[in-house]
């Protein structure tokens, strides 16, 4: 709630405090009626962390009665902490993940937070069953002071037996509030804290990639990116397989791209035999996840558009979209994907090097980054607005491998000009991919047609409408593109380009 | 934000009552709600368990920019604040008369608050004075009161006549039926005939009940106490409505923003 009518006091302790203690310390004139129950509190947020990037925390309270679920959410517009019910069934309680709507309805908090967690599932990082005390603090002619509300931790499996408690002191306590303050100040045993219960647990965390050692050699930041690399589908698996949100399967076909594009681009460092069958893998895995991410981003395109006569399309969409899922996760739970990921362990964790695999990892990502750059500005020249669709497509490929050779080796290459390349890449990339995703979810919506036919004359029209909006987007993109064409043509970064790949690069 | 006002001309009818539970009720469901007890009785404010005193009274609320804030009262439940009476109050009127735009007077103070909260609930006091003018005129939603009378209905015209002279845009109006005894012949021949005439009453109807008598020594909304009672249970209905009517989807509260 706003800070100016209520401040919240937290204090903790290793070790529980008698509930007889903290009702002496807390007595002001009266206390009103009490209530204790264990309550099952979960945290939930983003696999990529989105509520704790913002500042908030998201906190789901089960308790013995289903009116009593609760979430409370701290941080927004910089007030203490919000409490809203929890609409989530109990029989749900146990699953992976959930949206935010079913969590906590169509209210207001799901209007705030929904923009931050966007099409992200929320999972459970941390969970805690204490037992929880509530009173309300009177005053004189039983007027409220406040709230206190304290938890213990009760010691199972190891844990170490604790006490939490918050003070909820309300503007207007005058003296009455004042003298609590003075007790808690002076109290033993209880130590000021802020962060909850959260700060004595151990979230679990989204992975991440370890930055790249100039000095490193080659082989070694070879190696260690392809392990990262593994770690994001390995983590991103169980989303994908339970189909919680559609980033799951985005960030592992990410993954499983930028693996790919590391084995074509600098896996010469690694001992050959591996390396090939490694490339053939990762060709399969990424094949296999295209057709349900390609219907992923043709659903949301087409859901924002808000058309209702469009439903039945996007309902057979949905169709195929499941289908297409379904085939997918047979083949993540098959022998061969196992074997694949196996296979992408035993490269990453392998030994030995090939003759370029001892280089300084700066040197080859300044030779390797020159080179890419060399590659995609050679198609880049080529192009204008009236260019076929496939010489877009060629170039969006190039630059996302320039892309990643740059993240890959940020630290390496960092300096100079690179912020600028990456800046110009990415905008040019927008462009691309615009043009690109446009014209591939032109090619669904004739799949579609037929069905349309049969569907009556506004399923046809939404059609030719969805269809429309395609054609205008991909107009703009392409008209974006020539600017962008034209930046990463520039001088300066051919300079760039040519020092990164040292003095024996040609002129171009 | 939304405002919403409770109002009769006719005191005695459940103005408090259904402003506390409303409140509570809007609260509950994770609207961060304000309920400004506008009444110089003070009763939603005795109600809350608040003190009825407002620093620098009403001159210093009505014509001091962030002098609402300044003044907000917690009170023991989650997301409801409260805005307490003052015995200052019975001379708002003075203070508005002399404020430049008096009628939207109370709008234009509530304004600021309107990234912090989502509902406001007017209690206002039974008379047709200038402060009632301005929390109708505040408002977007007003909620009245009636008990199945004879003398109901004309009160109920006057408030609409008394809307009818606001400058556009003018509030809605959502006249529930109030302190109905259904044992008796009277109550239950003029609220069927309030239903038949008026088609914009409120499907909820609050029982007289002793459970809302109750809520007077316990000092507390009737749902910490008697949830499953009619009168609890009718609170909520209207509740639904009200959330139906001034929240969209009870989701249109307010718009996205970030959180900072």
């Amino acid at each position: 709630m706003a800070d100016r009518s209520r401040t919240q006091l937290e204090f903790t302790s290793s070790g529980l405090v008698p509930e007889a203690t903290i009702r002496d310390l807390l007595q002001v004139s009266g206390q009103g009626p009490g209530a204790a129950e264990v309550v099952d509190h979960r945290w939930v947020d983003t696999f990529d962390r989105r509520l704790h990037r913002a500042g908030v925390t998201l906190l789901i309270s089960w308790g013995r009665r289903p009116a009593g679920d609760r979430a409370e959410i701290e941080g927004v517009d910089g007030t203490s902490a919000w409490s809203v019910p929890c609409h989530l069934p109990r029989s749900r309680r146990n699953e992976r993940g959930w949206r935010l709507e079913q969590l906590l309805g169509e209210g207001p908090a799901t209007l705030i937070l929904g923009p931050l967690i966007a099409e992200r599932a929320l999972l459970p990082i941390a969970r805690l069953r204490v037992r929880r005390h509530t009173i309300s603090l009177r005053g004189p002619r039983g007027r409220a002071v406040g709230e206190a509300r304290w938890e213990e931790r009760l010691g199972a499996r190891g844990e170490i037996p604790r006490t939490w408690l918050r003070v909820t002191l309300l503007a207007g306590g005058g003296p009455y509030a004042a003298e609590l303050r003075r007790r808690l100040a002076g109290m033993e045993g209880l130590q000021p804290s802020s962060g909850g219960w959260l700060v004595w647990l151990d979230p679990v965390g989204a992975p991440r990639a370890r930055p790249a050692d100039p000095s490193e050699p080659s082989a070694q930041a070879v190696r260690r990116i392809l392990a990262d690399l593994l770690g994001v589908v390995v983590a991103n698996e169980p989303g994908v397989l339970a189909d919680l949100d559609v980033e799951f399967l985005h960030d592992l076909r990410v993954a499983v791209r930028r693996a790919r594009s590391a084995v074509k681009l600098v896996g010469d460092c690694l001992p050959g035999v591996a390396v090939a069958r490694l490339a053939a893998d990762l060709r399969w895995m990424g094949d296999l996840t295209t057709p349900t991410r390609d219907l992923d981003v043709l659903l949301q395109a087409l859901s924002s558009t808000g058309d209702a006569a469009a439903e039945p399309l996007l309902r057979n969409l949905a169709e195929r979209r499941g289908e297409s899922w379904s085939r997918l996760s047979t083949q993540i739970r098959s022998p061969r994907w196992k074997t694949a990921l196996r296979r992408w362990g035993a490269v990453a964790r392998g030994h030995g090097a090939s003759i370029s695999g001892d280089r300084p990892v700066e040197a080859l990502a300044r030779e390797r980054a020159g080179r890419a750059y060399r590659r995609a500005l050679r198609l880049a020249l080529a192009l204008g607005p009236a260019s076929p669709p496939e010489g877009f497509h060629g170039l969006r490929k190039r630059c996302k491998e320039l892309r990643y050779l740059l993240e890959f080796f940020a630290p390496a290459l960092d300096g100079g000009e690179y912020r600028e390349v990456l800046s110009v890449l990415r905008s040019l990339q927008d462009c691309l991919g615009e043009f690109q995703d446009t014209q591939v979810q032109e090619l669904e919506l004739m799949k579609l047609a037929p069905m349309a036919a049969t569907s009556g004359p506004e399923a046809v029209l939404a059609l030719g409408r969805l269809d429309h909006r395609l054609r205008e987007r991909r107009e703009r993109a392409r008209q974006a593109v020539v600017p962008r064409l034209e930046a990463f043509a520039r001088p300066k970064l051919r300079r760039w380009a040519r020092a990164a790949a040292g003095r024996s690069a040609p002129r171009w | 934000m939304v405002t919403v006002a409770v109002y009769n001309l006719k005191g005695g009818v459940g103005k408090t009552s259904a402003a506390v539970n409303l409140a509570f009720l809007a609260a509950r469901d994770g609207y961060r709600t304000i309920l400004w007890d506008l009444d110089p009785q003070g009763g939603a404010t005795y109600l809350l368990r608040g003190r009825p005193k407002v620093k620098g009274g009403a001159r210093a609320l009505i014509t001091r920019s962030g002098g609402l804030e300044q003044r907000m009262r917690g009170t023991e439940f989650d997301n409801l604040d409260l805005l307490p009476a003052d015995r200052s109050y019975r001379a708002m009127d003075l203070v508005l008369d002399r404020a430049s735009h008096s009628t939207r007077r109370l709008g234009d103070q509530l304004r600021p608050l309107a990234g912090r909260y989502d509902l406001v609930l007017l209690d206002c006091p039974p008379s047709a004075s200038l402060v009632s003018q301005a929390a109708l005129r505040a408002a977007r939603l007003v909620l009245i009161p009636v008990i199945p009378a004879t003398l109901s209905w004309r009160t109920l015209d006057q408030v609409t006549g008394l809307v009818k002279e606001l400058k556009a845009p003018r509030p809605a109006l959502l006249p529930f039926l109030s302190l109905v005894d259904r044992r008796r012949r009277l109550h239950r021949d003029v609220a069927e005939q309030l239903r038949a005439r008026l088609p914009s009453l409120a499907r909820a109807a609050i029982p007289i009940s002793s459970a809302v008598e109750q809520m007077g020594p316990r000092r507390t909304p009737v749902h910490t106490f008697a949830a499953g009672t009619p009168a609890a249970l009718a609170y909520q209905d209207l509740w639904a409505e009200v959330a139906e009517m001034a929240l969209p989807g009870h989701g249109g509260v307010s718009e996205p923003r970030p959180p900072g």
